[in-house]
């Protein structure tokens, strides 16, 4: 029976596997491009965590790798490597525009180690700084700019856990934070070409230290982290038409500390329940620049997440979620002071809001593991707060982006069990 | 029978409305992924230091004539006028072992493009050698002069008659020439000299169709078989002189035939070296003083060494780093238009401070052929038609550079 089993499974098993290959490997073999409208501004958006199990449940980050204390459950030497494709529909003023791209998003291992340890790594997306922007047609001229934005932060982590009692795990882990990104404001001709670029390249630097836990009972779970301030070194380089180098600035960030909660609960079998809470608290955030300290202007906000998951079969899980939050910087919108004569055009910062809808599945490969199979739909919005100003230029932008994330989840005994890692 | 049950029907009409589904999901995501609309726009809008718009006018101005090489040109010039004189030098590739004995026509073939006009002339052999390249008015390659200005000839007689019509051909005189003579004549080529007032063009053998090149016709009998053969010409080239050189010395004029050139120098200073250029539009009204032709190219050259210092010997860039096409009005203001925004870029790029605070011999001091040392406007190519426009120096239709630049985008963190 268990041969004519094996039989049946192996060529779906290398189906599954050859097809979940391909994608990620052509996704890793293809640059990273524009994402959002609003990543021009900023250290750009926090990125997801990378795992379309996670995803698929709104994205609580305690339950998710990102956290260290989460391997209760690890019995198996496991990797995850995600790719995310992402398409970003921005509306502004009647206009319209569509950014997408696929990019590699994340990779994570963890091994279990003598006495309850495991020790795990991996490296992933913190911010990005992806963006594509037009500008109008500059008076009297038909030249436009063309700015176009690659890059972002990425965290390289190591670190070590422990587990206690089999319902405890508590771990912590160093993050090497590194990354860049590099900006070219292209002149672009009436004839479709360019007439010089001016470029502005920053790269980041720093490390940071992070510390989980979590408690995972057959009913309940519950999971934390919390990383401290968080030091990132820029070093910024200017060209201008490809030509004229401006002198290196080097400067400083600092972001406050930052946890993230989470809670699950599995009321009957089968299905299960989780919220997730983010707290970026960076009012506070700082650029320190000559020995001169500024306030960045960033925002205390919070990420909140409700997510559920129920099992059609033991393999087949499906899971849905909804999240909520709002950026942490500002976007801008302009609008006239008619009290002044001549009236004077005002830069009013106008919050970022997002709401998603997630949803996901798995689809198990006999004998690997499983891939994870999420899609989301977010809606992010600037609305400029009622003010008397009057309104000039275009009105608030919004966005509609749409992500697809794959992880191809290893474990290295085949399991029915498709809980993993926290929930 | 089958077609219709339902649940064919039913499959055709999913399959049809997931097919209409999809196309404008398609549609809808081709209308939005090419564009280049300014969405997100603003969030950059606090990063654009502005742009600024200035008119400059020239600091210095100077025009000068030169002789240039015409040998490039499709049309050959021949005749004089109150302004220009012109004649043609032709050479023809004659195999001196040729037997000449059985010859019994020996023809020179001319086209010209105006039918409608004729000209009488008589051809003589040249003295000297000249080259196609280098050959003009004063010289007859790139290193040696004519003895003569406009050509040294001999005094024999080769041809002589009247062009008219499409085409003309003419008897020519060769085969009753000594060694020496058809030696010379085969060396050095021949001139054609206008006998009456006006100017005609002829066809070269450059840039036009074989077949109204400038040839000679050669019938001869070999066997008791008559033979033709024609011999195009491999090098031809107009000696071109004006009398306007010698006339109104102040004037800014550019030209073709004898190239008229006007300098002009521009202080881009006030312009922030790290600003780009987003428009530059050297803008001037010409007045005509002479055309042959109502489409006129201009070119802009950017001056690689000092006018004042070394005047009209100045180099040049060859190769104008723009051109702009002016159709000669018959009543109305058009303005000439060139756009130099590449020259504009390079001198906000390259101050002159860079040289005064780097003397000789600091590695830091550019070469100075990026110096800002102007412009030359020219008649692009200076073989071109024969024009001659004059550019007023003051008043509103006197040369001025618009300029428009943006500054640099500011640091994404401040």
């Amino acid at each position: 029976m268990q041969t004519a089993n094996r039989r049946l499974q192996n060529p779906r098993a290398a189906f599954i596997l050859h097809s979940a290959f391909c994608i990620l490997i052509s996704t890793f073999s293809s640059s990273a491009s524009a994402q959002s409208f609003f990543n021009s501004r900023g250290l750009g958006e926090i990125s997801p965590a990378a795992e379309a199990r996670v995803a698929g449940l709104a994205g609580p980050a305690a339950l998710s790798t990102l956290n260290p204390g989460i391997f209760v459950d690890l019995n198996q030497v496991s990797f995850h490597v995600t790719t995310l494709g992402a398409a970003t529909l921005g509306a502004q003023g009647g206009s319209s525009r569509l950014l997408a791209d696929v990019r590699p998003a994340a990779f994570n291992v963890a091994a279990p180690l003598p006495f309850g340890t495991r020790v795990f790594g991996g490296i992933g997306q913190k911010f990005s700084q992806d963006f594509d922007i037009w500008s109008e047609s500059l008076a009297d001229t038909a030249y436009r700019r063309h700015i176009i934005g690659r890059g972002g932060i990425y965290g390289l982590r190591a670190g070590l856990a422990k587990s206690l009692f089999d319902k405890v795990c508590i771990g912590a882990e160093f993050t090497h934070m590194l990354g860049g990104s590099r900006e070219n404001w292209r002149f672009e001709l009436d004839n479709g070409g360019y007439t010089s670029t001016d470029t502005i390249e920053v790269d980041y630097l720093g490390n940071t230290f992070k510390v989980g836990g979590s408690y995972q009972s057959r009913l309940f779970s519950l999971a934390a982290y919390y990383e401290p301030d968080l030091s990132l070194k820029a070093s910024r380089n200017k060209r201008v038409h490809g030509v004229i180098s401006d002198t290196t600035r080097l400067y400083v960030i600092t972001l406050p500390h930052s946890f993230s909660l989470a809670a699950g609960v599995n009321p009957i079998k089968r299905f299960g329940v989780d919220i997730g809470l983010t707290v970026n608290p960076w009012s506070d955030a700082t650029i320190t620049d000559d020995d001169s300290m500024a306030d960045l202007g960033y925002k205390n906000i919070w990420r909140g997440s409700i997510g559920a998951e129920y099992e059609i079969d033991s393999l087949h899980p499906v899971r849905v979620g909804y999240s909520q939050q709002v950026w942490y910087y500002d976007a801008s919108i302009y609008q006239a002071d008619t009290t002044e004569h001549p009236p004077v055009l005002v830069q009013v910062p106008s919050p970022i809001s997002e709401m998603g809808i997630h949803v996901g599945t798995s689809v198990p490969i006999p004998k690997f593991g499983a891939l994870d199979i999420s899609g989301e739909i977010l809606y992010r919005s600037s609305q400029a707060p009622s003010s008397d100003l009057e309104p000039v230029g275009p009105a608030g932008l919004k966005e509609i982006a749409g992500r697809l994330m794959l992880t191809l989840s290893y474990s290295e005994a085949w399991s029915k069990r498709t809980r993993r890692w926290g929930y | 029978m089958r077609a219709n049950s339902p649940r064919l029907r039913y499959q055709a009409t999913r399959n049809s409305l997931l097919f209409s589904s999809c196309l404008a999901a398609l549609l809808l995501v081709l209308s939005t992924a090419c564009n280049t609309l300014p969405v997100g726009y603003d969030q950059l809008r606090d990063r654009v230091t502005g742009t600024a718009d200035t008119t400059l006018l020239p600091d210095s101005a100077s025009s000068y004539a030169r002789y240039v090489p015409l040998g490039g040109s499709s049309l050959l010039y021949l005749g004089g006028d109150a302004d220009y004189v012109a004649r043609p030098v032709l050479r023809f590739s004659i195999l001196d072992t040729m037997s000449l004995d059985s010859i019994t026509s020996f023809q020179l073939v001319l086209h010209q493009p105006d039918t409608a006009k004729s000209m009488g002339f008589i051809c003589r052999p040249c003295s000297s050698e000249w080259m196609e390249s280098g050959v003009s008015w004063l010289m007859a390659d790139s290193f040696n002069h004519w003895l003569i200005p406009g050509g040294d000839f001999l005094r024999e007689t080769l041809a002589t008659g009247t062009l008219s019509g499409d085409s003309a051909t003419f008897d020519f005189r060769y085969a009753g020439f000594d060694s020496t003579l058809k030696a010379r004549i085969r060396n050095c080529g021949i001139g054609i000299f206008a006998q009456d007032t006006g100017i005609v063009a002829i066809y070269a053998g450059t840039g036009s169709n074989t077949t109204t090149a400038p040839r000679l016709r050669v019938t001869y009998t070999i066997k008791g078989k008559q033979t033709t053969r024609v011999i195009n010409d491999v090098a031809d080239a107009s000696l071109v002189d004006t009398v306007v050189t010698r006339s109104q010395p102040l004037d800014l004029l550019v030209g073709s035939g004898v190239a008229f050139r006007t300098w002009l120098t521009f202080n881009v200073d006030s312009i922030p070296a790290a600003a780009t250029i987003a428009k530059a539009d050297l803008k001037f009204k010409p007045e005509t003083k002479y055309r042959r032709t109502d489409t006129i190219i201009f070119g802009a050259s950017r001056l690689t060494e000092s006018f004042t210092v070394k005047g009209a010997n100045a180099r040049f860039e060859s190769l104008p780093s723009s051109i702009a096409r002016y159709i000669v009005p018959a009543d109305s203001d058009t303005a000439v238009t060139i756009d130099v925004r590449s020259l504009v870029q390079s001198w906000v790029n390259y101050p002159d401070t860079l040289w005064v605070n780097h003397p000789p011999p600091d590695t830091l001091r550019p070469p100075d052929s990026l110096r800002n040392h102007g412009l030359l406007i020219t008649s692009s190519p200076e073989w071109s038609k024969l024009f001659r426009l004059r550019i007023p120096r003051s008043g509103v239709h006197a040369p001025r550079l618009e300029i428009q630049y943006v500054l640099p985008p500011e640091d994404r963190f401040r």
